[in-house]
């Protein structure tokens, strides 16, 4: 089966959007975030666009490492929806966060946008890092 | 926003799940609010009981929790007079509408904005 060709132009976007976390690019951030951004954690807890630039603009939510590893992605239209798994590393936090995560993206205009996040917690041994 | 840091309104948030805990902190923190944290229902009568003078202003509450779940929890405190005045929105799966002792409900999932407004209502 080929590979869709927008593939590379998802895998890209992934990483745009994991550096402008780690840097906490809120001028990037704003342009990669689809203004009807949702996004869910194990939490409990759902967001949108507005309070998490805030969470970010505010420093409750600084990134010391942050690695995002792609491992699928399929697509439906302009829609596409990645899975893959994460890394962190918080600026005040002992523990190393590990998680896996979905996004979905949404292109617009020709340009692709996180539309939505799915994120849950899994201990922190459970991910090797990328090079291993 | 809320200035300074003695004056800061508190927000007692009792939940046995860690994230949880941290991410209603965070979100509460934005909005100049000091949070003490329970991991159920007895810890949260104890910090209650230790609190000298200033109490929380609102108390969210979880209902499914191990040790002490949140009905008891509320039958506890409504059985103490001294505790009249302090609102406790229930933040909870298990429930839509408010159980007696309660003012408000919230059904998780839930909007970080609504917790945020709920809040902000009582406090």
């Amino acid at each position: 089966m080929r590979t869709d060709p927008r593939r590379s132009d998802i895998e890209l976007m992934e990483q745009r959007e994991a550096a402008a976390m780690l840097a906490a690019d809120i001028t990037a951030l704003d342009a990669i975030w689809d203004d009807q951004l949702l996004a869910y954690s194990t939490a409990n807890v759902y967001a949108r666009k507005p309070i998490l630039l805030e969470i970010i603009r505010n420093g409750r939510l600084r990134l010391r490492s942050h690695q995002r590893r792609t491992i699928e992605v399929t697509f439906e239209g302009p829609i596409a929806i990645a899975i893959g798994n994460e890394r962190s590393d918080m600026i005040g936090v002992a523990e190393r966060l590990a998680c896996s995560y979905m996004n979905v993206w949404v292109q617009r205009s020709g340009e692709w946008k996180l539309l939505a996040r799915y994120v849950g917690r899994l201990p922190a041994d459970t991910i090797p890092p990328p090079s291993a | 926003m809320r200035e300074r840091v003695s004056e800061r309104a508190v927000v007692l948030v009792v939940d046995d799940d860690p994230d949880l805990l941290e991410v209603t902190e965070a979100l509460l923190d934005l909005r100049g609010f000091a949070v003490l944290r329970a991991r159920n229902g007895a810890e949260a009568l104890d910090i209650l009981s230790s609190l000298s003078s200033k109490m929380p202003c609102v108390v969210l509450l979880d209902l499914m929790m191990p040790v002490m779940n949140g009905w008891d929890f509320l039958r506890r405190l409504r059985g103490n007079s001294s505790y009249d005045q302090l609102r406790v929105v229930v933040l909870s799966a298990v429930a839509d509408d408010p159980p007696e002792g309660a003012v408000s409900a919230l059904v998780k999932p839930v909007d970080a904005q609504k917790l945020l407004d709920t809040v902000e209502q009582y406090c």
